[in-house]
């Protein structure tokens, strides 16, 4: 009987470990949502940009822009904030529209396209930074460096 | 729908054909720095383009 009582109790504890186990889980899933009752012009992160742009913030956004719009459409995949500083960074080409410019790179990984896209607004908010980053995904087009090809290239196969 | 007393209303809905039904609101143009209606234009143009391009390779 006492045998039993310990073995019982043995199993709550496990099981109550179990639970403090999930919760924390939980917690920690909620917390790396970084834009969690944040204004959505707040700033998650600055990343630096080729030459001669501007670096470019990454704001909490919305729907339509930033990190919540990148994280609710892309979130699933890893490596999507090194693929976007490595766009950022070492980017294939750019195309300029107005105020945005668009950069193309190989991606790193294994993603669903061989390659990345990242769409930058530079026309600046009243706290006197861009607007930052409107989306980032893989894509289907390439980058028209070949340089910046084949350095790429090799990280994804590195990393595949 | 709430109005700012002159008629217009306080939150628009447009329709782009490559993204759909959208609130004026989520584009976020009211801390444009100049707030002139050229730049909120041409930033609610440029996100919309962004957005149009994502969906067409990213259905």
């Amino acid at each position: 009987m006492l045998i039993r009582l310990v073995r019982l109790s043995c199993a709550l504890m496990l099981t109550l470990a179990g639970m403090v186990a999930i919760s924390a889980d939980v917690t920690v899933a909620v917390a790396s949502d970084r834009c969690t009752g944040q204004a959505s012009t707040h700033i998650v992160e600055w990343y630096s940009v080729e030459p001669p742009f501007r670096r470019a913030p990454l704001r909490c956004g919305t729907s339509s822009y930033g990190y919540n719009h990148i994280k609710s459409r892309f979130g699933q995949y890893p490596l999507f904030e090194a693929n976007i500083q490595n766009t950022l960074q070492y980017p294939g080409s750019w195309t300029t529209s107005g105020t945005s410019v668009t950069f193309d790179a190989f991606a790193q990984g294994c993603g669903p396209q061989p390659y990345f896209r990242v769409v930058v607004e530079y026309a600046n908010y009243s706290d006197g930074n861009p607007k930052g980053i409107i989306t980032a995904y893989y894509s289907s087009v390439a980058p028209t460096n070949a340089a910046a090809r084949h350095a790429a290239a090799r990280l994804t196969s590195a990393a595949c | 729908m709430a109005d700012d007393g002159a008629g217009w209303p306080l939150v628009a809905h447009f329709r782009s054909a490559d993204v759909g039904w959208v609130k004026l609101g989520e584009f976020d143009v009211e801390p444009v720095a100049d707030e002139s209606i050229e730049s909120m234009a041409n930033v609610i143009a440029n996100t919309i383009r962004a957005l149009g391009d994502e969906r067409r390779q990213v259905p």
